[in-house]
């Protein structure tokens, strides 16, 4: 090909590139009509078969026109089956077709190294190879029409080389074929596969899901060490991932995730029984899997002396030399190989975009598809939160429309069943919509038998962790905000919850303790309970070390037990005797009362001496739309989310007492309550200043109580909850605000820092 | 609204494609508008559009010029009184009060202003630095002095008017 690259050639060949995506995407639908047809009525149409011998002529003409020898090539030998086909009018075999899909994707895939550096020089190995197979099964079709003989099992084998990721499989395939010469040509296409950062991706995240499936089954084999299947299960999904990291070239993933498995081969046989030790090294080779892909696909290297330390580890329990084994040479033989070919690929590719290999992605996405069900699809949570958003401004179009001040005082029988009809509609999608976000717990509950298992082997106590209610949904942003919260109670229950084994048997329990954790809904919440069976909270120890830290007055000796139960959350707080390096340090129940407060929920604790603890995190379902009752303080119009209201009444002057520092404190019922006044709290002019005129409603946040006095409750609606904006920060006692029916704006009272901002006047 | 759609017409924000087009078109113009007899301008390319005076939702614990919030089609957008920013008496509202929705660092706020006039050519020619002497509160806004004709128009700068000192303000509060 001539070297001079001028503009003239650049314009040809873009021109080129161009016109031929058009015929191959004119191709396409064509080879899948064809095939219908052949397979619907038992013959060719000839109609069809003619347009794709005109499509792959015409891109042969101009391919050769711009001087692409390679495109050339495999179009002429496309044309020529395709003519036979024509002429002899064959049926077409699926192989056929398949063979054509193939070709065609080839060239669609040359065709963007050939825009970049004008011509198609790289791909003579692969094009030999689609050369050699359309050659193959032109002589076989024109064998089964003439009498030449070939023999067909040979060419069904080679038309359709298997690739597949899983190891195993392609290594199966490799055996399976039977001519050493197209097993060379087919090794040496699959070696050059270049992957794309799309597939790296995919590998990333396909090997994340099968490490998880891999110690969880791990984790219950290692409770029930009778179930093989388990095993098995862990074995496949390393195998899993064994092929693909084989298929990707990446050997260090490779050499552990076999080592790994060649235990599990021997445990899920019986032949090897699960220990400790055996149990741990292969939970680290799944940490050191799960870490790698990560690393892989953030472009970094692994670790080699870390790869080489764990191999050793586990081979010297399997028992298996650590560079040995005939199964393991094969594999970094084929491995080794595998990599050159990606380096000199990289190396090729510095100055070109790769060409995405459509066919090895196929590959993969097969595998993908059938690990897991078609029935899902994955979506950019970016995408659902947009969606969320928009659902939010239709509730409040709708609420507009409905209660739009030139209606009133209409009869509109019509418009009123129609207005019916979109509220329930509107309601429905905003259901769906916010069901599109729920995530089953179940993964975040079975990371915490990892914590368990580690914790209980660190601390030297046995402790088994029930799960219930693993499938209960909730929505994502509460899966992020839960997991810290959940592995410090469970840290802290087994740290100073439970007690050892001796003093368990010598206080009549089951030596074993138990961690149970469940999940449940609850009248529009999420319950989220851990509970142990150890000794309790101490109310003495916990007052001890609260006044220590000065987090109370007095001997909080008329202290309410739940008050007590609540110091535990405050920071700074700790009851453990010494810090030990899992827990003590009172940071963790904080993290516990925030990230909870976060999603707008509370933590109730019940315990009862030498019987155990239960903490339940209860978190509203939905964090974006929330039931509201507004309420009229002067002009403003504010919002106080229904489930912090208690009551609303009418109160009398000889009710209230004034305190010198000039708080007043209103007695319902006996119980004296703070009153907070809005009016003077955000200074409006309100309509009553004298409680007894306006109205005063109790809230509640946290088992705190205190009243807010109002000029009126207007009433009651669902409001879709949005942040003030950025620019104004924090505002005191506002969490965020909702756009009403009428389009005007009303602010959300946080009751949670308002209650806190009268105790810090009160303290 | 005339002057809305000059805003628009030189100012295509919804479609990305004619983005860096625009960024030509939008040089040197400005959007001006009166504040207390005199004529201010605010470059054209933080302007989303203009709207006219409506009901605004107080938000407490805010310094005096940030009114409150305003609901412009669904999103939440905090306004600011211009002439309370630049110590200038309060006047109460009219028909011609404007409220000019910028944005600056991807932050929507609502400038309220006694009227809007008109989209200007000031070429960077014709544009003086500020004055050194010190003329009060609003002088650390003002970018330039833009020269049109006989006339002279304040030249402020948007990024400054929304973030110089209050956001420290807002805080301490």
């Amino acid at each position: 090909m001539s070297s001079i690259i001028n503009d003239e050639k650049k314009e040809f060949v873009s021109e080129f590139v161009n016109s031929s995506r058009e015929l191959l995407d004119d191709v396409e639908p064509q080879i899948m009509a064809l095939e219908k047809s052949s397979t619907a009525y038992g013959e060719v149409d000839p109609e069809i078969l003619n347009t794709i011998f005109r499509l792959f002529h015409t891109l042969k003409g101009t391919a050769s026109f711009v001087d692409l020898q390679t495109i050339t090539s495999v179009t002429h030998e496309a044309e020529t089956l395709l003519d036979i086909f024509r002429k002899e009018k064959i049926n077409l075999q699926t192989e056929h077709v398949d063979l054509l899909c193939r070709t065609n994707d080839f060239i669609r895939n040359i065709l963007d190294t050939v825009e970049k550096q004008l011509d198609d020089k790289g791909f003579e190995d692969v094009a030999s190879g689609i050369v050699v197979d359309l050659k193959n099964t032109i002589a076989a079709v024109s064998g089964e029409t003439g009498s030449e003989k070939l023999s067909p099992g040979n060419f069904s084998g080679n038309s359709v080389p298997e690739i597949m990721p899983a190891a195993a499989s392609s290594s199966d395939a490799q055996q399976d074929a039977a001519e050493p010469a197209t097993e060379e040509a087919e090794l040496e296409q699959e070696l050059k596969l270049v992957i794309t950062p799309e597939m790296q991706k995919r590998f990333t995240q396909e090997s994340h899901e099968l490490c998880e499936e891999a110690e969880l089954m791990l984790l219950a084999f290692e409770r029930v060490p009778d179930n093989l299947e388990l095993a098995a299960n862990a074995f496949r999904a390393l195998h899993s991932i064994k092929g693909n990291a084989g298929f990707f070239g990446f050997a260090e993933l490779e050499k552990v995730s076999h080592a790994a498995e060649t235990i599990l081969d021997s445990l899920r046989c019986g032949a090897k029984k699960p220990d400790k030790n055996i149990m741990s090294a292969i939970l680290s080779a799944i940490d050191f899997i799960r870490n790698g892909a990560k690393k892989v696909a953030d472009g970094l290297r692994i670790d080699a002396a870390e790869t080489a330390r764990l191999t050793d580890v586990l081979c010297s329990i399997s028992g298996e030399p650590a560079g040995g084994g005939q199964n393991q040479n094969r594999t970094e033989g084929r491995d080794s190989s595998i990599a050159e070919t990606a380096g000199e690929i990289s190396k090729q590719s510095d100055a070109q975009v790769k060409p995405p290999d459509t066919q090895s992605a196929d590959a993969s996405q097969k595998a993908a598809s059938s690990a897991a069900t078609q029935q899902y699809i994955r979506i950019d949570t970016e995408k659902l939160d947009m969606l969320l958003d928009l659902v939010g401004e239709m509730v409040i179009a709708e609420s507009m429309v409905a209660n739009s001040p030139d209606l009133r005082g209409l009869q509109l029988e019509k418009f009123d069943k129609a207005i019916h009809h979109l509220n329930k509609i509107t309601r429905d999608i905003q259901e769906t919509a916010l069901a599109m976000r729920m995530i089953p717990l179940s993964s975040t509950f079975h990371k915490m038998e990892r914590l368990v298992r580690d914790l209980s082997n660190k601390f030297n106590k046995k402790i088994k962790l029930e799960i219930a209610g693993e499938e209960t949904e909730v929505d994502k942003t509460i899966i992020e905000q839960i997991s810290d919260p959940l592995v410090h109670i469970i840290r802290n229950s087994m740290d100073h919850g439970l007690e050892s084994n001796e003093e368990r048997i010598a206080a009549g329990k089951p030596p074993v303790g138990t961690v149970r954790l469940e999940a449940k809904h609850s009248a529009g919440e999420v319950w989220i309970i851990i509970e142990d069976d150890g000794r309790g909270l101490n109310r003495e120890k916990i007052i001890k070390k609260a006044i220590e830290n000065s987090l109370i007055r007095g001997d909080g000796s008329d202290m309410k037990d739940e008050e007590v139960w609540k110091l535990i959350f405050e920071p700074g707080f700790s009851t453990a005797e010494k810090v030990s390096n899992i827990s003590g340090r009172g940071v963790g129940m904080d993290v516990v009362k925030r990230n909870i407060e976060k999603l707008r929920g509370r933590v109730d604790i019940r315990t009862q001496k030498n019987a155990g603890t239960m903490i339940i995190l209860r978190i509203p379902l939905t964090l974006a739309i929330i039931d509201g009752m507004e309420i009229q303080v002067g002009r403003a119009r504010y919002i106080i989310p229904i489930s912090s209201i208690r009551q609303s009444f009418k109160t009398a002057p000889d009710k209230i007492t004034h305190t010198p520092d000039g708080t007043e404190v209103v007695n319902v019922r006996g119980e004296l309550l703070p009153v907070i006044r809005l009016h003077k709290m955000y200074n409006i002019n309100s309509l009553y200043t004298r409680l007894e005129e306006g109205l005063l409603i109790i809230v509640e946040n946290n088992e705190k109580k205190c009243c807010l006095f109002v000029d009126e409750l207007i009433g009651q609606q669902q409001i879709v909850i949005k942040g003030l904006s950025n620019y104004l920060g924090h505002v005191r006692g506002v969490s965020g605000c909702a756009i009403m029916g009428d389009g005007e704006i009303s602010l959300i009272l946080d009751i949670g820092d308002l209650i806190n901002s009268v105790e810090m006047i009160a303290v | 609204m005339s002057i809305n759609e000059k805003v628009k017409n030189s100012n295509t924000f919804l479609d990305d494609e004619m983005d860096e087009e625009m960024e030509d078109t939008q040089e040197d113009k400005y959007l001006t508008f009166v504040l207390n007899h005199e004529e201010y301008g605010i470059e054209i390319k933080h302007v989303i559009e203009i709207i006219g005076i409506q009901n605004i939702t107080s938000v407490p614990d805010m310094p005096v010029y940030i009114k409150g919030v305003i609901n412009l089609r669904g999103k939440v957008i905090p306004v600011m009184d211009v002439r309370m920013r630049f110590n200038i008496n309060e006047q109460a509202y009219n028909e011609r009060t404007c409220i000019i929705v910028i944005t600056v660092n991807e932050q929507l706020v609502g400038l309220i202003v006694d009227e809007v006039s008109e989209v200007l050519d000031i070429p960077k020619t014709a544009v003086e630095p500020p004055p050194k002497v010190n003329r009060g509160a609003g002088s650390k806004f003002v970018q330039g002095m833009g020269k049109v004709g006989d006339a002279v128009k304040i030249l402020l700068n948007a990024d400054k008017l929304l973030f110089e000192e209050d956001l420290e303000k807002i805080a301490a509060l």
